[in-house]
């Protein structure tokens, strides 16, 4: 614990100032939650939130230039940027949905993973190795971070569906309107969103691999298991074409589809095939 | 998925089976005297409509396991995969011919979801189940377990025939989806949904292609050197044969890039475990302040030496000094001396880089460079007598005798042995900076620790010596890892002795010719002159990539088109319906 403290406290600027203010973000949204309608504090949590991300872009900009080369390399960096593509389409989804239990979990989240890359923290900036080096580098990583954030707030949302079946969420059209929705209608629109983003990132990974290594697909376990949090939301789309998937079910495959990504993103270590993988974060 | 019962086609699916194949059907049902001549399948829970497509997969596994002891020869895979697929086309075609019912069972959408589930089992079975091992390794790892996952071809999932036949119901099914809704998936708006189904099609017959003609291997080659065959290698036995290029390769040159060299002091930590966290890097900077140790250990480092090419100055000699409570005295190897206050020492050998061999029980000497200098000492009181004494180590390096009294070996001599090569007699100056031009990085660092006198230490990066630090922390003087920034060949394509190209070629930035497209692999750190080559030809190329294509424009057509209509939207909501709880709030 001590250890922490200490790797915490030689984090620069950037990182702790995002980290307290997505704490602040935290406790302002808990705030709107316990006082019913309390709009402006809505509001206030929302800057407060929109700061939060603009110091999780600094903090990847100033290590961009600092490292000469796109800081998307270990599990230290790749959660800054979780947390910066999480939170920007967070700001994003605002604009149309005010949701303060999504605000809470997502600036929760934001504490929750900055808190988790203190205990990942590189002492040194890692040299990008050859593989690496290429133009679909920043495309492969940006998309999939896009599409695990959208995968977290239909996670959000499909929790919120399970345990306030019957809550109803506004939407802000463009001309002015309001519509309702349930949560799992909310979680439906961001699942299409992280499909979209899924299929990109898989596609893109498939075409770099191409030309680093001579072959669009390996079977290496991190493709598999991208190819199989694919096939659940895959599965979850065909299912909707069936009158018996009911919202709950829908909402009970997206919890199933959250945990496959995060063991995409943060379990490969764990399985036995591992060492087979060129995918592998360092210091895991 | 515990639905007990599916229901059939239904929300845009249900308006295409308005098509051809339903009118087909009702007239089959007209036909029928039992009134329903599809497979009862989709009336069955997915988990039995998965346990019966397993079973499927069971029948391919074990027509797998009659080819391989039929056809021995590297074209067995190919020759197994070209049958199943055959065996699978003829039973369905069959099948549709007597009465349709496998035809439309994989047009509904259940079968769709028992399918894509089937693909995600068997991959993650591939992903828990070492891949692609050898016989041997495979036994030695699962040892008993071994021949129960290999007749279940886990051993290698992804290429067996049942995992194949999986891959071709999806195709087939994605065809027939296709095929029975065509008229409604040829609307603009439902082209993406078209797009997303052929593409899968395109994808997985690209690698069907690929997979039974395409070739890689290596090719390696010397500087000057040039080759016209690369040795393919077959999937599984690894064996490798010489495969003609059609054209020849020369290497005219290997370039290997480095990132500028960089040392650095790291502290790391150590667990119980044994496993190590670096927890700070610090530049190397004269009289910086370097290291993490533990908070509220009051030790102190700081750098007072930078030497680029350290070269001891002391070798196996120098001055042996042994200090106790009221003096010093200078001592030399193999006489005997009696100490003013009467303890006896026998001075018998001296270590400059000690070790202990646990092998032969022996102490020994790693090298004659004065990194951890030692005596070896036998004491006895007054009047004892000296032969009957045990050898004992004097360690110079107050970290060792603070190691040694933490083992539960404190000294118990009174004296405290020092070498001093120089007339200041710090270890550290037994160091000095030798010729230039080589290199031999290291620092003089100064230790201080509240209670003990400053001490000076000499990290050598080449030594990868760690100073303890105390509280599980060990400090190292070392080269910052992974330093190969890129590696690039200049290659010219000859034929008929002519270069018909010449063109560099790195990681990330193949060649392709005439079909071939050839790679930057791999580099020799002991020979410069050393280039791995790789060669891959697949003709099924262009059709993945244009699959891929299809299917990423496909899937945002569909999503971004089909998707404008709210998902579950409510008719009516129930008035009671709160929008309170955070929700809502919209002005």
């Amino acid at each position: 614990m001590n250890e922490l403290f200490e790797i915490l406290l030689r984090q620069n600027a950037w990182f702790l100032g995002a980290l307290t203010l997505f704490g602040v973000a935290t406790v302002l949204y808990a705030t709107v939650l316990w006082r019913n309608h309390a709009d402006r504090l809505h509001s206030a949590a929302s800057w407060v939130f929109g700061a939060a991300a603009l110091l999780s872009l600094g903090f990847i900009a100033s290590r961009w230039l600092e490292a000469g080369r796109p800081p998307f390399k270990s599990l230290y960096e790749s959660l800054m940027l979780f947390t910066a593509c999480m939170s920007i389409l967070y700001v994003s989804v605002e604009r149309w949905y005010r949701i303060a239990w999504l605000g809470c979990a997502t600036s929760a989240m934001g504490v929750g993973v900055l808190g988790y890359a203190v205990s990942k923290a590189d002492a040194e900036i890692i040299n990008l190795p050859a593989a690496l080096q290429s133009g679909w580098f920043v495309p492969h990583v940006v998309v999939y971070f896009f599409g695990y954030s959208a995968v977290f707030l239909a996670f959000v949302a499909a929790a919120l569906h399970l345990i306030k079946p019957q809550q109803v969420v506004t939407l802000r059209t463009s001309d002015g309107q309001t519509q309702q929705m349930t949560f799992a209608g909310f979680m439906h629109k961001t699942i299409l969103l992280a499909f979209v983003l899924l299929t990109a990132g898989l596609i893109i990974g498939a075409i770099w691999a191409k030309t680093a290594w001579g072959d669009y697909w390996v079977w290496d376990p991190k493709e598999n298991w991208a190819l199989i949090s694919w096939l659940v939301f895959a599965i979850y789309l065909h299912l909707r074409l069936t009158k018996a998937f009911s919202e709950r079910a829908a909402a009970i495959l997206t919890v199933i589809g959250f945990a496959t990504i995060s063991f995409t993103y943060l379990g490969m270590h764990l399985l036995p095939t591992a060492e087979q993988s060129e995918h592998v974060y360092q210091g895991n | 998925m515990k639905t007990k019962r599916n229901d059939d086609h239904s929300g845009p699916s249900a308006a295409a089976t308005a098509g051809p194949g339903s009118t087909a059907a009702s007239k089959v049902t007209a036909e029928s005297p039992t009134g329903d001549r599809h497979l009862p399948w989709h009336r069955l829970s997915y988990t039995t409509q998965m346990i019966g497509l397993l079973l499927i997969l069971g029948v391919a596994s074990a027509v797998q396991t009659g080819l391989d002891l039929a056809v021995r020869s590297d074209h067995a895979l190919a020759f197994r995969a070209t049958i199943g697929s055959g065996v699978v086309i003829a039973v369905g075609l069959a099948l549709q011919w007597r009465g349709r019912t496998v035809y439309h069972y994989l047009s509904t959408v259940q079968a769709s979801v028992v399918l894509l589930g089937t693909v995600l089992l068997g991959t993650v079975m591939g992903t828990m189940v070492l891949q692609g091992l050898s016989n041997k390794e495979f036994s030695e790892h699962y040892g008993a377990a071994a021949p129960v996952l290999n007749a279940l071809f886990l051993d290698d999932v992804f290429h067996s025939l049942a995992f194949m036949t999986l891959l071709f119901l999806c195709a087939a099914a994605s065809a027939v989806s296709v095929i029975r809704r065509w008229h409604t998936l040829m609307r603009w708006k439902n082209v993406g949904l078209l797009a997303t189904h052929v593409s899968i099609l395109v994808v997985l017959g690209g690698g069907l292609i690929g997979y039974l003609s395409a070739k890689k291997g290596m090719v390696h080659l010397q500087v000057g050197e040039s080759k016209e065959e690369f040795l393919a290698k077959t999937p599984r036995s690894g064996s490798e044969k010489a495969e003609p290029m059609g054209f020849a390769l020369r290497l005219d040159r290997f370039e290997l890039d480095k990132y500028q060299q960089e040392f650095n002091v790291y502290t790391y930590s150590k667990d119980e475990n044994g496993k190590y966290k670096v927890l700070a890097s610090d530049h190397a900077a004269l009289g910086a302040r370097v290291g993490a140790p533990a908070p509220g250990t009051d030790t102190e480092l700081r750098i007072t030496r930078i030497l680029n090419n350290a070269t001891p100055t002391a070798q196996a000699g120098g001055t042996h000094v042994l200090t106790f409570s009221g003096g010093s005295k200078t001592v030399v190897l193999g006489q005997n001396y009696t100490m003013p206050n009467g303890l006896q020492v026998a001075v018998d050998g001296y270590f400059p880089d000690f070790t202990f061999d646990m092998a032969s029980h022996k102490a020994t000497s790693r090298s004659n460079v004065p990194r951890n200098p030692t005596l070896a000492v036998r004491t006895a009181l007054p009047g004892a007598d000296l032969k009957d004494a045990h050898p004992q180590y004097l360690f110079a390096r107050e970290d060792m005798r603070d190691m040694m009294a933490g083992n539960g070996h404190p000294d118990e001599t009174g004296l405290t042995y020092s070498l001093q090569a120089s007339a200041d007699g710090k270890l550290a100056s037994a160091w000095t900076e030798g010729m230039v031009g080589q290199s031999n990085p290291a620092i003089e660092v100064e230790v201080r620790r509240a209670g003990h006198a400053a001490q000076k230490l000499v990290l050598v990066a080449a030594d990868e010596e760690p100073i303890d630090l105390g509280s599980g922390r060990m400090l190292v003087y070392g080269e910052k890892p992974n330093m190969v920034k890129n590696y690039q060949s200049t290659i010219s394509v000859m034929r008929n002795g002519r270069a018909l190209l010449t063109r560099v070629i790195k990681v990330n930035d193949p060649l392709v010719f005439e079909g071939i497209s050839v790679y930057q692999a791999n580099y020799d750190p002991k020979n410069p002159n050393y280039s791995g080559l790789e060669i891959v030809r697949d003709p099924g190329l262009p059709l993945v990539n244009a699959g891929f294509w299809i299917l990423m424009l496909g899937t945002l057509h569909a999503v971004a088109l089909r998707n404008r209509r709210m998902p579950w939207k409510r008719p009516q909501l129930p008035s009671s319906v709160a929008t309170a709880g955070g929700v809502g709030g919209v002005a």
